[in-house]
């Protein structure tokens, strides 16, 4: 009898760490919170890509990505604004206006890939920016 | 009956042959018999201090319906009318107005008969406060030649309340409705007239403000906007109709229509009422968007109401209460919730950032129900000023609604 009431004080630590894996698993597939939301890419048609250069930092949107030849190519605004940060850089991008350097820049992402970049920000095309790509 | 030997007993009788009464007519309408006497009789004379000997016989069929038969006297110069309750011998009914309130004051002393059945209704009556039988209280010596004396007022010391000589017991009129009342007197809930300004019917005017509760995960879908009852807007003004990613947001709160209501509230237990309400929201409706329902301001609600308290309505002071309701009325709830913008959809809307703060409009209703309570102060019997809170469930366009009220409520 003892030594059956000790098997099941073992059996009981092992237990419990497995009831609350699987409690975790549970709780997580419920909570949609646990998912992440989708972020914004640099193909993805109003994207805002802060690009690091010797300059500085640079601001350019995505008008349109097109795929030739195992490359994206991207078109894009670039912006005639230096942020002095990535968090500059997303503030500048929530701004309604801002002014324009040039209109219709093409760059590949593989080169793009090649610098320090980020997408700071999203915002769907208005019927004018979709134009410029055209 | 003015003759002098007769003038100490005044007897009203529908079948005793001396008096010649009227037959009274058959019960033909739910209202009581008149006992009809011929207007000789309604005169008699008696010396001071006697007692006034009354009775009433009354034929069989009422009274078998007859339950208490109740004598009401006025004394000259007094300014109430006093109950006595006559006693049955058969189908006679007899008592006495006691000679001690008879006293030494000559004049005038009035009295009528009501005969009432089990449940307190006047089935019968001889005489009425407008139209009133009269005994003459007179000194010995001006009484008529051959007027019969009877023996004057015992000792007040020996004289029990109730027996006839002897000062009388007071008695309570029982009654079913205010109409078996009398003298501005009111029917009470325990079946009895008493002297209270009653009042069981109220006009209400009350103003409400609604606030909701409303989910807004998921509310400016296009989905959700087109079949929930949402609609959001940007800061720009216009109605978001973007691709936003599904995230949980929590619950938003804000404020809905003001109303005007009018209303009506009858008290049919002394702690029970149902009520109506009629309202206009004046303020607080949102917009409409294309395609969408167009708001209807009239909202009209049905209550039953519970007053905390025994016989609240018979005093003024305060009234807590707790109500029950549902009906008809459309809500429009004002949130704000925050979208983010799914970059990967199409594009539907240009100018989506990626995250902004929207405004929620949602139309619940139309139909509600719910609960509340409240504490009214009555000023009199006419007024009462009350103010409520109300928990309502608003469907099939759901929403959590509050709604503070206030009001007045007004006797008529």
């Amino acid at each position: 009898m003892r030594s059956e009431t000790s098997r099941l004080e073992a059996d009981t630590p092992r237990r419990k760490p497995l009831a609350f894996a699987v409690l975790i698993v549970l709780l997580g597939a419920c909570s949609s919170e646990a998912m992440s939301p989708p972020e914004p890419e640099v193909g993805q048609a109003g994207a805002f890509i802060a690009v690091d250069s010797p300059a500085g930092l640079s601001l350019l949107r995505t008008l349109e990505a097109i795929h030739i030849e195992g490359d994206n190519l991207i078109f894009t605004t670039l912006y005639d604004v230096t942020p002095a940060s990535w968090d500059e850089a997303r503030e500048i991008a929530k701004q309604r206006t801002i002014p324009i350097r040039d209109t219709l820049v093409t760059i590949s992402e593989g080169l793009l890939a090649g610098r320090s970049h980020r997408v700071v920000w999203f915002r769907t095309l208005t019927k004018e920016e979709e134009d410029r790509a055209r | 009956m003015k003759n002098g030997a007769a003038a100490g007993l005044a007897v009203l009788s529908l079948l005793a042959t001396p008096l010649r009464a009227e037959a009274p007519p058959k019960p033909e309408s739910f209202g009581p018999e008149m006992i009809h006497l011929p207007a000789l009789e309604r005169q008699a004379e008696q010396g001071i201090l006697r007692p006034v000997p009354i009775a009433v016989e009354l034929p069989d069929d009422l009274n078998l319906r007859a339950r208490r038969v109740l004598l009401h006297y006025r004394l000259w110069g007094e300014p109430d009318w006093t109950t006595l309750q006559l006693r049955s011998r058969g189908a006679r009914y007899e008592g006495a107005i006691p000679c001690l309130e008879v006293s030494t004051v000559t004049g005038d002393l009035k009295y009528y008969i009501r005969v009432h059945d089990n449940e307190g209704r006047v089935v019968a009556s001889a005489g009425s406060r407008a139209k009133p039988y009269v005994v003459t209280i007179k000194n010995d010596w001006a009484l008529s030649a051959g007027a019969k004396a009877p023996a004057r007022c015992p000792d007040p010391a020996d004289c029990p309340a109730g027996l006839p000589g002897c000062p009388s017991e007071k008695v309570e009129v029982v009654c079913q409705t205010d109409k078996d009342c009398e003298g501005g007197l009111t029917c009470s809930w325990r079946g009895v007239c008493e002297k209270i300004d009653r009042r069981r019917d109220f006009f209400l005017l009350s103003v409400a403000q609604d606030f909701g509760l409303v989910a807004t995960s998921g509310a400016c879908s296009v989905h959700a906007q087109e079949n929930e009852g949402y609609a959001c807007y940007r800061s720009d003004g216009g109605q978001y109709i973007g691709s936003p990613v599904m995230t949980n947001e929590p619950v938003g709160v804000g404020p809905g229509p003001t109303r005007l209501m009018v209303g009506f509230e009858h008290l049919f237990y002394y702690d029970t009422s149902v009520g109506v309400r009629v309202g206009w929201a004046a303020l607080g409706v949102g917009p409409t968007p294309r395609g969408g329902t167009p708001f209807f301001p009239l909202s009209v609600a049905l209550r039953a109401t519970h007053w905390f308290g025994s016989d609240l309505f018979a005093r003024s002071g305060w009234r807590p209460y707790a109500f029950v309701t549902g009906g008809y009325g459309m809500s429009d709830i004002k949130a704000r919730t925050q979208v983010r913008e799914d970059p990967r959809a199409q594009s539907r809307q240009p100018g989506n950032d990626l995250e902004q703060r929207l405004v929620v409009w949602k139309r619940a209703g139309d139909g509600f129900v719910g609960a509340g309570g409240g504490v009214a102060f009555a000023f009199d019997p006419r007024r009462m000023l009350s103010i409520e809170a109300a928990l309502l469930q608003a469907f099939p366009y759901g929403a959590l609604i509050v709604a503070p009220t206030l009001g007045g409520m007004f006797a008529f």
